[in-house]
């Protein structure tokens, strides 16, 4: 205990100069965001604001932006609406063996490697693929539709990635809503829906918040799932970031889109935290 | 009833795709479901395709050597950030979980931009890097929630008893932190092998990992070989989770993964 | 400091920036002697038990164990043994390996580790148990496992940290016999830390009482339910009556004081010089009488007993082997009387009654 107190940033050095490594290597991607890119150099020294003026004026890469929000958005609101009911049997429900399934399945999906899932998901998502075989033996459809390399596949692998999270940050929301509060409701009168939407969801609140913090800003920062499911034909920003940095060999571009990426990021994340204060205070 | 569909569905579709890759590794030829027959010829590509192997081999290399340096350096600042007050603990606290803030790429953009300007070209230098930055936040997170639970006076029991402070660590405190090690290696482990995100701004043309070399299959070949490596892999977590189960007890496990998420 | 004195405490301090838990405190505890500090709360008597086991260091002072010199020696040097609150068993060994943990710290062979440790399974009564884990015990089995471990080391002396507490009454008096049966046998020199007096009572020769960071009292459990030195201790240790007045004069047998309700109040000089801090005219006092002494009468009592005044029943308070009246002495003043019953109560609420309190068993403590 004495040796800890004495010297307490001995053991934390090593520690220290990983993540002072790390920063010095986030400031040298703001430094290079503001360098000039050359064909055929890797880049020229200088202070120029001309990599933000063009990510941020031209259309092109704001909408690389805006899909990378909107799709993201649109995969959390789903993911939260599969993984509620989940969440909710989950934290009701008194059974292990079930607990324990759904919590080896989020387990396994978590370890599993991307790519596997994602080829997976492209095999099921196929003209002849179980999606499809479903739909068109259940009549629905008369011809297969068009589920892959598009921003639908994108969506469901996306949706598919996210609900493991989605999932356990409800599941402990809700269980600290005492069960007894829906029961008192339900016992003056409230049926089951209006119980949940008066009692239930209104408690569950930071868990939602929690949940939707987590996705969102897992899917904007996402790179693997958009680039394979997408095929190509758009992007998220990392994409864009990939793309400038391994193929134009554009640092100073590259970097100042990361630097983009990361703001919107911070901001997002900062700006739903300070929400979510502001909810505990009052 | 509707919640219930719903949550039937979803479950569903978890394991959809796990159930699926498992199902087409065995499949002869025809990418159907159900399976027409029974075959393992795609799980010969993983031995005839070189790159396999060797990027088999490496992201099991630098998974290893990644943990072990985060553990290396996460369990004693796990200790002195729990245990110690002292100037600027807040700040460093927030500085080791940083990285699971900044986005992957940004993580690997700013790693590459830096070992370019400095001049460090060798990939396994900047994969160690980038994959111990990485999996450092995890190690220190579930450490430091293990000892912040952590019964000090089995400790103050072991001092009076005659053992040293080092003495103590050794047999009392380390034994008692081994499901949240055991917990930490896993997570770390699984982080850098799975990574792709950091990993692909700091490959090389031929040193690189598995999960970056069947990203390209999916491009080349696009085949069941990549199920049958995902067979692969689930097999091992599979056994790698019984092994744990009767190292430590599964709920540990899965208490340490509600800690992580 | 003599050699008799096996643990030595002088002028002990202990600060946490503006709170001082431990206040200028001396104390010495000779061989063999079952010394209890005792307290309520927050008292210090925790802070001062780790600090001769060398968890703290005291801010000013020093502590001597057998003589020598301890205040800078880490714990683990201290050769002192110690029983926690929460036993503090090391779950992931067994009972045999816990209560062996000491001897090999010492590098103690294992044959004699052997035998040594299957006595102190003998000692606490538990042969059979060396395999089990701490989970597969009991409360009270844990703790004699605990007990035993801090004891195979042949400490200096023994330090017990408030061990009963987590048992449930029968057992915590079952154990308090054992512990000191245990303590006999061995002959160790033992400091014992609880808030609770009636096992302070039974299990030690001598008892210290603190209060906020300062020792109040010491003496044997008699001396200190007989005769306590100031307010806090005549509250904490038992019940007593507390009959506010002031001292009118003193002769060489009795004190007269007058109490604030207008009665008059005689004690005896002899008690009060033999037990009380120093007693002088015009000092503000209460007088302290526990119940069991205020006498109760029916009629008036003969005119040469001191002390007698009349009184109303307000309360009885049946417990059943005894009874407590609560009497209303006139002009609001109250009086708590105990009586051990035989059958049921002799008087009753609203009954006029006289008190009698006898002087040899009014003491005095000061208010100033």
């Amino acid at each position: 205990m004495s040796f800890l107190r004495k010297n307490p940033y001995l053991l934390i050095a090593p520690g220290l100069t990983v993540l002072i490594f790390f920063l010095i290597a986030l400031f040298s991607l703001g430094i290079l965001s503001f360098y000039t890119f050359v064909r055929g150099k890797l880049w020229v020294p200088t202070f120029t604001l001309e990599n933000y003026w063009k990510f941020l004026s031209d259309p092109f890469y704001l909408n690389y932006l805006w899909v990378t929000i909107r799709i993201s958005g649109e995969c959390t609101l789903i993911a939260l609406f599969l993984s509620y009911p989940v969440a909710y049997l989950l934290a009701r429900v008194k059974s292990t063996i079930v607990t324990g399934i759904i919590l080896t399945l989020a387990i396994i999906s978590n370890f599993t490697n991307t790519v596997v899932i994602l080829y997976a998901w492209l095999l099921s998502l196929s003209d002849t693929g179980i999606v499809n075989g479903l739909l068109l033996s259940l009549g629905l459809i008369s011809h297969p539709l068009r589920l892959t390399y598009n921003e639908f596949a994108v969506v469901i692998a996306m949706v598919y990635w996210v609900l493991p999270f989605t999932i356990f940050s409800l599941v402990g929301a809700i269980q600290n809503i005492d069960p007894s509060l829906e029961h008192a409701a339900q016992s003056l009168g409230a049926n089951k829906i209006r119980t949940f939407l008066k009692v239930t969801l209104p408690l569950s609140i930071p868990g939602i918040v929690a949940a939707v913090l987590l996705s969102f800003l897992g899917e904007i920062t996402s790179f693997v799932i958009p680039m394979v499911m997408g095929g190509g034909r758009f992007g998220f920003v990392s994409n864009l970031i990939y793309d400038k940095i391994i193929n134009t060999a554009n640092f100073p571009f590259g970097s100042t889109a990361s630097m983009i990426l990361l703001a919107v990021t911070m901001f997002i994340g900062y700006g739903i935290n300070k929400l979510l204060m502001e909810k505990a205070v009052s | 009833m509707i919640p219930r569909l719903i949550a039937a569905f979803t479950v569903f579709l978890l394991a959809l795709p796990l159930i699926l890759s498992v199902v087409i590794s065995f499949s002869p030829g025809q990418l159907t479901f159900p399976l027409t027959g029974f075959s393992l010829r795609w799980y010969e590509p993983l031995f005839s395709r070189r790159d396999f192997a060797s990027s088999l081999g490496v992201s099991l290399v630098v998974g290893t050597i990644a943990s072990a340096i985060s553990l290396g350096i996460g369990i004693p600042a796990s200790l002195v950030l729990v245990r110690q007050r002292f100037k600027g603990r807040e700040v460093i606290q927030v500085l080791f979980l940083s990285p699971l803030a900044i986005p992957a790429v940004v993580v690997g953009v700013s790693l590459l931009d830096v070992f370019v300007m400095v001049g460090v070209s060798d990939p396994l230098t900047r994969l160690l890097t980038g994959h111990v930055i990485i999996t450092l936040p995890y190690v220190v997170r579930v450490i430091s929630a293990s000892l912040e639970g952590f019964d000090r006076q089995v400790e103050e029991a072991a001092m009076n008893l005659g053992a040293d402070e080092f003495r103590t660590f050794q047999k009392i405190t380390l034994p008692l932190m081994k499901s949240a090690i055991v917990a930490a290696i896993i997570f770390a482990f699984q982080t850098s092998f799975n990574d792709i995100s950091v990993s692909i701004f700091l490959v090389g043309t031929t040193f690189t990992t598995l999960p970056l070399v069947l990203l390209t299959w999916t491009y080349k070949y696009f085949d069941p070989s990549i199920a049958a490596a995902s067979g692969l892999i689930i097999g091992s977590i599979t056994i790698l989770l019984i092994i744990t189960e009767k190292l430590v007890g599964i709920d540990k496990l899965m208490g340490a993964f509600r800690v992580v998420t | 400091m003599t050699k008799q004195n096996d643990i030595e405490l002088v002028n002990v301090t202990k600060v946490y920036g503006k709170t001082v838990a431990v206040n200028d405190v001396s104390l010495a505890v000779t061989r063999g002697e079952f010394l209890t500090l005792l307290g309520p709360s927050g008292c210090g008597k925790t802070t001062a038990l780790r600090i001769i086991a060398g968890f703290i260091q005291p801010t000013h002072g020093a502590i001597y164990i057998k003589g020598e010199l301890m205040t800078d020696i880490p714990p683990y040097r201290r050769n002192t043994g110690m029983v926690f609150q929460n036993y503090a068993l090391f779950p992931h060994m067994t009972a045999f390996d816990n209560i062996a943990f000491g001897l090999r710290m010492r590098r103690t062979p294992e044959n004699e580790i052997k035998s040594r440790v299957q006595e102190s399974f003998e000692l606490i009564g538990l042969t059979g148990y060396e395999n089990r884990y701490p989970r597969q015990l009991s409360g009270g089995e844990q703790q004699r496992v605990a007990l035993a471990r801090a004891l195979v080391i042949e400490p200096s002396v023994l330090l017990l940290d408030e061990p009963l507490s987590n048992l449930d009454l029968k057992l915590r008096q079952k154990m308090r016999l054992e512990i000191k049966r245990i303590q006999e046998k061995t002959k160790i020199t033992t400091i014992y830390v609880t808030h609770d007096q009636e096992e302070a009572l039974v299990m030690s020769d001598r008892l210290a009482l603190m209060n906020k960071g300062r020792i109040m009292q010491t003496g044997s459990p008699s001396d200190i339910y007989e005769f306590p030195r100031n307010k806090f201790v005549a509250d904490f240790i038992g019940q007593t009556n507390f009959l506010a007045g002031k001292v009118v004069s003193m002769n060489e047998s009795k004190v007269s004081i007058q109490l604030d309700n207008g009665l008059s109040l005689e004690a005896s000089r002899s008690v009060i010089d033999h037990h009380s801090t120093k007693i002088t005219e015009q000092l503000n006092v209460a007088v302290s009488i526990r119940p069991q002494k205020v006498k109760i009468v029916k009629g008036q009592p003969s005119k040469d007993l001191r002390n007698t005044f009349a009184g109303r029943v307000e309360d009885v308070e049946y417990v059943g082997s005894r009874v407590k009246y609560h009497i209303n002495l006139f002009d609001g003043m109250g009086i708590v009387a105990e009586e051990v019953l035989f059958g049921s109560p002799n008087y009753r609420v609203e009954d006029q009654v006289f008190i009698i309190l006898p002087p040899e068993d009014c003491l005095l403590v000061s208010t100033d």
